[in-house]
């Protein structure tokens, strides 16, 4: 299989940015090779079990070279081709689903289990580490309750690992200038395994209502909605911070999108 | 206006008002750093007769970077024989001589022993001497892609085939004063090869890169630098260093974390490191020289 749009993630602390990006001359689209078993069983003529397992083998995955950024020129180069790098991929799971599709109650559970490699000669000292998007649980489960035929109840809750994230663990100096009173130290602060720390997990329930009704024609349906019922603060980005009391780094996650309401119109016709 | 239209311009307003109190988005992540192992840091840089050592230990991020003074026995064997043995107990880099010249496609041995870090070891095999075959240096020889006009240096060197080879280059303004000869380091940049890294480490401030782009033939380089002419001195000193894969690896990694430290948008970056049961650099390099006038 053959893909000529590149996902470009940005794995700095701070830049959530993730970018599709085009193959050219010299970034080489990306290929890959997958195989896939599994088992369905249907239970009672109302329930769907299936269980999924994957691997999939992939070539030419881009990232960032070491130290780039996409704001600015790093290291004098100006055009995003020169900052990135292509190298491996690699990734394999389970997926069960268990789903209702009859009746009033309707609905489905799902669980992922998976896990997700990157391995480039100039990045991690050529050792393959865990891609950004490693998750290694990741679970939905999608419920709706039609209350009469006009009033649809549905609610969903998403659970997912956090993001795979590089902190610096440990440093040493290469230079001490120590004459007289002056002391001066050249250190390197330095990683151990890239993204081998992990932001916070997320989850969060949407809820919503939906009032539907048929017209000649068309037929429309009001939905209100919230997003993130629970107003938990799922991370987005992460920074570090210095404590000047305790002396120590400490880390601040930063969220968006909390509880959200919303309001849609829908038609088909 | 009816009410539920109140209440949802209500829930919007307070939307907007928890938008602006950062507190309410921001939460304090606890992260478990694992217990780091202080090691031995051991940077030894040798040429063909002389050399640099340094020898520290590492430490969790978080602790202060005062250093104490470390005692090591250093030993460097030349294919398993002794070529030095001394006692370091130091803070500051020290300067190494030896007494005979390295010699090219010998094996190399660095071997740090000290009582609480334990025993580092490195090996080396110098490099081949690389082969200078010209090198030129005009004032204002060049125009940059932002319309500037900056000094132009041009070298000429010749690549084995075969072989993987690894370069670092650094240019000198040379003059004598009392009959000793000062070499003055000239800030190189490299726009114009479309390869290769600016270093700022220690006191190597050239440009390193490798032989993928003229592998078996002769290079053309082309840098930009800008001389001041501080004392009317027109002699220059090209030098180029024949470099191990793990120097340019730790010279390449090195610039990225340099460039990128501070920058909360850059990549992280994993400085490498060819000290077994430390960490650090050992590298053994074989430096050719060129001297020559300017245009």
């Amino acid at each position: 299989m053959k893909q000529y749009i590149n996902l470009l993630a940005s794995e700095a602390l701070t830049t959530p940015l993730d970018l599709c990006t085009p193959s050219t001359d010299k970034i080489k689209p990306q290929f890959s090779w997958q195989v896939a078993t599994g088992i369905a069983k249907t239970i009672n003529d109302k329930y769907e079990l299936s269980i999924e397992g994957y691997y999939k083998k992939m070539k030419n995955v881009i990232s960032y070279i070491p130290g780039s950024s996409f704001f600015d020129d790093s290291f004098g180069e100006t055009d995003w081709e020169s900052k990135v790098t292509q190298g491996l991929g690699e990734t394999y799971g389970v997926e069960f689903l268990l789903q209702k599709d009859l009746g009033k109650f309707t609905g489905w559970i799902g669980y992922t289990l998976s896990w997700n490699w990157r391995q480039f000669d100039d990045i991690n000292g050529g050792k393959k580490y865990p891609y950004k998007y490693d998750r290694r649980h990741d679970f939905s489960i999608v419920v709706a309750y039609k209350i009469t035929d006009k009033i649809t109840l549905s609610a969903n809750w998403i659970f997912s690992t956090g993001n795979a994230i590089t902190l610096a663990t440990y440093k040493y100096p290469y230079e001490i200038y120590n004459y007289d009173s002056y002391y001066y130290v050249d250190e390197i602060n330095n990683i151990e395994n890239k993204n081998s720390f992990r932001m916070s997990n997320s989850h969060r329930l949407d809820v919503s209502i939906e009032f539907h009704k048929k017209k000649k024609k068309w037929e429309r349906a009001w939905v209100l909605g919230i997003y993130n019922a629970y107003f938990h603060k799922n991370p987005f980005f992460i920074y570090s911070d210095y404590d000047y009391i305790t002396g120590k780094t400490i880390f601040k996650e930063i969220s968006i999108l909390p509880l959200l309401p919303s309001i849609s119109y829908q038609f088909k016709f | 206006m009816k009410k539920s239209s109140i209440y949802l311009f209500l829930s919007i307003l307070v939307i907007a008002f928890l938008s602006s109190c950062e507190e309410a988005f921001t939460t304090i992540k606890d992260i478990d750093f694992p217990e780091h192992e202080s090691k031995l840091a051991v940077f030894a840089e040798l040429n063909q007769n002389s050399g640099s050592l340094f020898v520290s230990y590492s430490k969790e991020i978080d602790e202060s970077s005062n250093y104490n003074t470390i005692d090591a026995n250093v030993e460097i064997l030349e294919n398993d024989s002794l070529l030095l043995n001394l006692e370091y107990s130091d803070i500051n880099k020290i300067n190494l001589d030896f007494n005979k010249y390295l010699q090219p496609g010998k094996e190399y041995k660095l071997i740090v022993k000290n009582d609480e870090y334990g025993t580092a070891t490195s090996t080396q095999i110098m490099p081949q001497k690389p082969e200078i075959l010209d090198a030129k240096y005009k004032q204002d020889g060049i125009i940059t892609s932002d319309g500037y006009k900056e000094d132009k240096f041009t070298l000429q060197i010749k690549d084995n085939k075969n072989t993987d080879e690894y370069y670092y280059v650094e240019l000198y303004n040379i003059y004598e004063i009392n009959g000793v000869t000062i070499e003055n380091m000239l800030y190189l940049e490299n726009d114009f090869n479309g390869f290769g890294y600016d270093v700022y480490y220690s006191n190597y401030n050239g440009i390193v890169f490798n032989d993928t782009n003229f592998d078996g033939n002769t290079a053309n380089l082309v840098f930009t630098s800008n001389y001041y002419n501080y004392n009317n001195e027109s002699k220059m000193r090209a030098k180029v260093y024949a470099i191990t894969k793990e120097f340019y690896d730790f010279l390449v990694t090195y610039s990225q974390y340099y460039y990128s430290d501070g920058n909360p948008f850059a990549e992280p970056v994993t400085v490498t490191n060819n000290i077994e049961n430390g960490y650090g650099l050992f590298s053994v390099s074989n430096i050719a020289t060129f001297d020559f006038e300017i245009e």
